[in-house]
């Protein structure tokens, strides 16, 4: 595979295939940590902390690596595992950030958002159950789409550590999946299935 | 990387992510708006301009009175860490320092502190606030960002945690086993308790977290000084591991004390200290009890972030302590 960058860049050329960069793969950072956190705006820091990392990082991409995707997608995971950290190292460029603009809400999109974001909380729900290592290689693999390798690759494991940790979760949701469906069965009254402990005391 | 090239993965490989889809589909979500996009595509370009500041200088500067006794540990210092070593070698731990965090050690052994059930939540609050600068019509302004937290964190981490800001209050995801960087009450009671074993195990998971080599610039022992401030600041620790991290943090090169310092809440004391990057970062400590009242960044020298002294930022710790329930705080103070 190419290098991303050519060998000596000018900062400008740098600049630009950055720009190219961001074009290519902001979709999908962002749809690994909005799906991952269930929260847009963390989600959006992500994203930003994510380039910032990759701009800092991207003498990286002269050779090292070999699926710009993919690394980005691993740095995101390293923001999300510690995105105080992240923001620390990057708090100038944070406080320079232009302030996000409010959603518009037109009301069909708004119901349709709603929707959406039922689903988003009850799809982070069950992504809690597993292991952090077990979370991350999941959603690389299966809801990002990388290869077991480029998965290996981004967390900087071993492959034969991608392929156990994605049994382990196939092993983890198939339990829990089998036990939500017991509950609805018994439970023909519907309360809430999953709810996470309550917080009034 | 939606769209990641099918020739690469085998048959296998397909047919797991298939059932792996099943079991638990990508949930929809609306993506990130035109205008967003844009947003942050201008922004990161602006960034993008900027000349990286130039990190070489300063801290060679502020290191350089302790060269002569930096050539000693040269040796020690390079040793066994996959980023590059610091920008100069420091000296060890000060034997002020040393004889403060010894002390914290065995204040922390003395407090029992409660044994928590599984079932239970770690507490934490915190007040402070950090600085942020922006540009204001050609000018440069710093303001004030409050960093007053309140965190609930299950104890054997399998619900959901609780988080109550001056921004509002949102549920956190069950951390599971936790990591080092958001850990449970259980994952730090398996800690180990010698020093150099609990050091070893923070700079392994520094080393970790930076991913394939991430090429910090921060290097390894900033990073666990940083890392076990966190750790102090921010969690309860069953007393011996707490003992443990502060010995850990008189085997990091670089320490030193500062006679007074003043927390976030006012409170006066005296602290353990590491510079770094033109900035001082003090863990501060009641003199008489020798308890951890606050943490708190201070500039060493002037430039856009403000002049030297000032404080970038201060978090003190208010309450810790184990309750039933996320929302529910601790009956008697810390």
């Amino acid at each position: 595979m190419e290098s991303f960058l050519p060998g000596e860049g000018s900062h400008a050329e740098d600049r630009e295939a950055f720009g190219a960069l961001f074009d290519e793969h902001v979709h999908a950072v962002f749809a690994h940590a909005v799906r991952t956190t269930g929260d847009r705006a963390l989600a959006d820091d992500v994203v930003s902390l994510t380039f910032l990392e990759a701009w800092r990082l991207r003498d990286k991409l002269r050779g090292e690596v070999l699926h710009p995707g993919a690394w980005l997608l691993g740095i995101a995971a390293n923001v999300l595992r510690n995105t105080a950290r992240a923001a620390r190292r990057h708090r100038a460029a944070l406080s320079r950030m232009p302030p996000r603009e409010p959603v518009p809400d037109f009301a069909e999109e708004l119901v349709g958002r709603m929707a959406d974001a039922e689903a988003l909380a009850a799809a982070v729900r069950a992504l809690a159950r597993l292991r952090r290592g077990e979370r991350e290689v999941f959603a690389l693999v299966v809801w990002s789409g990388l290869g077991y390798a480029e998965a290996a690759e981004a967390l900087g494991v071993p492959v034969g550590t991608v392929r156990s940790r994605l049994s382990r979760a196939r092993e983890k949701l198939r339990r829990s999946v089998a036990a939500e469906q017991r509950t609805v069965r018994s439970d023909a009254g519907g309360r809430a299935a999953a709810h996470p402990q309550g917080r009034q005391q | 990387m939606t769209t990641a090239p099918g020739h690469r993965h085998d048959a296998d490989e397909q047919s797991e992510r298939r059932t792996l889809a099943r079991l638990l589909p990508p949930p929809p979500h609306a993506g990130l708006s035109a205008e967003c996009r844009h947003t942050h595509r201008a922004f990161l370009l602006r960034e993008a301009e900027r000349p990286a500041p130039s990190r070489a200088r300063r801290p060679l500067l502020v290191l350089a009175a302790a060269t002569a006794v930096a050539v000693l540990v040269l040796g020690v210092n390079t040793l066994g860490t996959g980023t590059p070593p610091a920008l100069a070698p420091v000296p060890p731990a000060s034997a002020a320092s040393v004889r403060l965090l010894e002390r914290a050690a065995l204040a922390a052994h003395a407090d029992p502190g409660p044994t928590p059930r599984g079932t239970q939540y770690s507490y934490v609050r915190t007040v402070g606030r950090s600085t942020s600068l922006s540009e204001d019509g050609g000018t440069m302004r710093r303001d004030t960002v409050s960093e007053n937290t309140e965190q609930w964190t299950a104890v054997d981490g399998t619900r959901p945690g609780l988080q109550r800001t001056d921004r509002g209050e949102h549920e956190l995801p069950a951390p599971g086993a936790g990591t080092l960087n958001s850990p449970t009450h259980r994952l730090l009671a398996a800690l180990p308790t010698d020093p150099d074993a609990l050091l070893a195990r923070i700079r392994a998971d520094a080393e970790l977290n930076h991913g394939a080599g991430s090429g910090s610039t921060t290097g390894p022992d900033q990073e666990a000084f940083t890392a076990i401030g966190d750790l102090l600041r921010s969690s309860v620790a069953p007393p011996e591991v707490s003992a443990a991290l502060y010995r850990a943090a008189a085997r990091i090169p670089g320490v030193v004390t500062v006679d007074d310092a003043v927390d976030a809440a006012g409170r006066h004391g005296t602290a353990v200290a590491r510079v770094h990057g033109g900035e001082r970062s003090e863990w501060i400590f009641d003199p008489g009890t020798l308890r951890l009242l606050g943490e708190r960044t201070v500039l060493l020298q002037d430039g856009p972030w403000g002049h030297a002294g000032d404080e970038v930022s201060s978090i003190a710790m208010v309450t810790r302590g184990i309750v039933d329930a996320p929302g529910q705080v601790p009956t008697a103070g810390t």
